[in-house]
């Protein structure tokens, strides 16, 4: 019976107490009521403790520090700003759109045809910008992973399938396509402002992980015709942020609920 | 989440409140009353440390200022002082999350865990961000570090020679075993990235590794899982199926999840296992990520070498009180 997590119940503690209390009682010599197992503490509950200060051991830091050093001149360089503190969220977030948007554009100024429509994932992005200055070291954080950026060639039916997989997953990061989530299906499906045309192929910018069978979207797992400009999705970030200056993303009802 | 509701969580007034007792700086973990002929084995133990060699930046995040490697180092060895048995072990992803291990691959962060004489570690996914290779290339930083997975089969692969299913370590007489699980490949590593590893039924590895190792002798069967605490509602493994479904497992350390549990999550053993129906309840524990936290477990046994009793404590990796 697993009593920490069941709905019901009356977790750990008691259960415990009393098996702890059992166990005191066969301890020899101890005489001790304080109950075992518990983070035992003045008033028996609680987190017991921390130490008063945790000094940095130098030997540690003397260790690291070299490779600090190495770092710290090219990821200390303030890249742009953000207006507000940008999270991700579900079924859209301001921190996707912004990674989305940065998709569409860093693949067109490498000179490559445009896509219609970039798709990351909200798993992709790391950690929030804080509102202020954007170093490129948070960038890294942000998008920790060498993913590359790449383009699918797709046919209209497996874009519509691609919005139903948007809308099954509640909603990932996604720049030129917009969706309403209807029962978990895509509904009122727009790509660049305008229906989904049968028999025209999309070109959709997603990283090698999404379209390698990484995520929960397979329609993006498919073999399409694929173009492999030799970007990182983190130098699309990085590009395109320095190219905004201030990046003040919103939310625009790209992926909605009904 | 019901396992911490009457858990009252650790807050910076409570510490305040308490520092008086904190006197002299000790760390405090319950002492307990022990017998003469009692045995304290004090586990410490992190998760996902993602490459969190320095302190969050103070930049008004939520975890600015916590964490860092020397701290950590500064903590582990003021308990080794205090502690004779004691064994440091990680539930994987070391790797990535910094810049550290985008330039350097992982070096840095190894020798870290080779500085503060981490014992054991198992895989976590994101340990195999630059694929086998560059997982292996980076072992020598850490030579002394044992690596375990009982479920990832690596026989085809350069980790052969790396990794074990379990290791049996000894600390004052009590006889540890500590296996390793990692999480499905799918999804989160991509096929080239590990090829040549494949991945196996964790729940069965687990009942072979169990009881090979009450089978060996060992004291304590430890856990070091990277499968995550509990998905609820889906029909995948995790940490809290593990611990019913394999009576013999006496302490999960647990990852993936990036889960701050404020106490280990005890689960009363199957009474009809035979294994384990005289033993406290199995623990699940996990520390978040990236190092905010060191987790705590001191497990006493008897003059027989049978498990009694457990004490827990986290530790913020923090200077906030200096
Ligand atoms: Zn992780």
């Amino acid at each position: 019976m697993i009593h920490a997590c069941s709905r019901s119940t009356q977790p750990l503690f008691r259960s415990w107490t009393l098996t702890a209390a059992s166990f005191l009682i066969v301890l020899a010599g101890c005489r001790s009521l304080e109950p075992a197992g518990m983070y035992t503490s003045e008033g028996g509950q609680g987190f017991v403790t921390v130490v008063d200060t945790l000094a940095e051991d130098p030997a540690l830091l003397a260790l690291v520090a070299p490779y600090r050093a190495e770092l710290e001149g090219e990821m200390s360089r303030v890249i742009g700003r953000a207006a507000q503190t940008l999270t991700k969220s579900q079924p859209e977030g301001v921190l996707g759109n912004m990674a989305a948007d940065a998709m569409l554009f860093a693949l067109a100024r490498t000179g490559a045809e445009p896509a219609d429509i970039a798709i990351t994932n909200n798993g992709g992005l790391r950690v929030p910008l804080n509102a202020g200055p954007i170093t490129i070291g948070r960038v890294f954080e942000l998008m920790p992973f060498e993913n590359m950026l790449v383009v699918l060639e797709m046919p209209a039916d497996s874009v519509v399938a691609l919005a139903h997989d948007l809308a099954r997953a509640g909603g990932e990061p996604v720049a030129g396509i917009s969706l309403a989530i209807r029962d978990a299906e895509a509904a009122d499906i727009l790509v660049g402002g305008a229906p989904i045309e049968p028999g025209r192929t999309y070109r959709i910018a997603t990283s090698d992980y999404l379209a390698n069978g990484g995520g929960n979207m397979p329609t993006l797992w498919s073999d399409y015709p694929r173009e492999t400009p030799d970007l990182k999705l983190r130098d699309a970030f990085i590009a395109y942020i320095e190219a905004t200056g201030t990046i003040a993303p919103e939310i625009e009802g790209r992926i909605r609920p009904e | 989440m019901p396992h911490i509701t009457n858990v009252t969580p650790w807050s910076r007034r409570e510490f305040l409140g308490r520092s008086a007792a904190a006197a002299a700086g000790a760390l405090l973990v319950p002492a307990g009353v022990m017998a003469a002929s009692e045995k304290r084995l004090v586990i410490l133990h992190t998760n996902d440390t993602h490459s969190r060699m320095d302190p969050f930046p103070m930049d008004g995040g939520r975890n600015e200022g916590l964490a860092g490697v020397a701290r950590r180092q500064t903590l582990i060895d003021r308990i080794r002082a205090e502690h004779r048995n004691v064994l440091l072990l990680d539930s994987g992803d070391v790797f990535q999350g910094t810049p550290y291990f985008n330039v350097f691959k992982g070096e840095v962060e190894l020798k870290a865990m080779h500085a503060m004489r981490y014992d054991v570690a198992t895989l976590g996914n994101h340990d195999f961000d630059n694929g086998v290779d560059g997982l292996v290339d980076m072992l020598h930083h850490a030579p002394d570090l044992k690596w375990v997975s009982a479920n990832y089969e690596v026989a085809e692969s350069r980790l052969e020679r790396h990794v074990e299913p379990h290791v049996i370590l000894e600390r004052g007489g009590i006889r540890i075993g500590i296996f390793g699980l990692g999480i499905a490949f799918d999804g989160l590593v991509l096929p080239d990235l590990h090829e040549g590893v494949s991945y196996n039924d964790p729940i069965l590895a687990a009942r072979r590794q169990a009881d090979a190792l009450r089978e060996a002798g060992c004291d304590l069967v430890v856990c070091l899982s990277h499968l995550g605490y509990r998905y609820r509602g889906e029909d995948r493994p995790d940490d809290v199926s593990l611990v019913a479904e394999v009576p013999g497992i006496d302490v999960v350390l647990g990852g993936h999840t990036h889960t701050f549990l404020d106490a280990p999550v005890a689960v009363e053993r199957p009474a009809a296992a035979g294994v384990g129906a005289d033993r406290p309840p199995a623990l699940i524990n996990q520390v978040g990520f990236a190092g905010i936290r060191l987790g705590r477990l001191d497990f006493i046994f008897d003059g027989r070498g049978r498990l009694t009793r457990w004490y827990a404590a986290h530790y913020n990796v923090d200077d906030r009180y200096a």
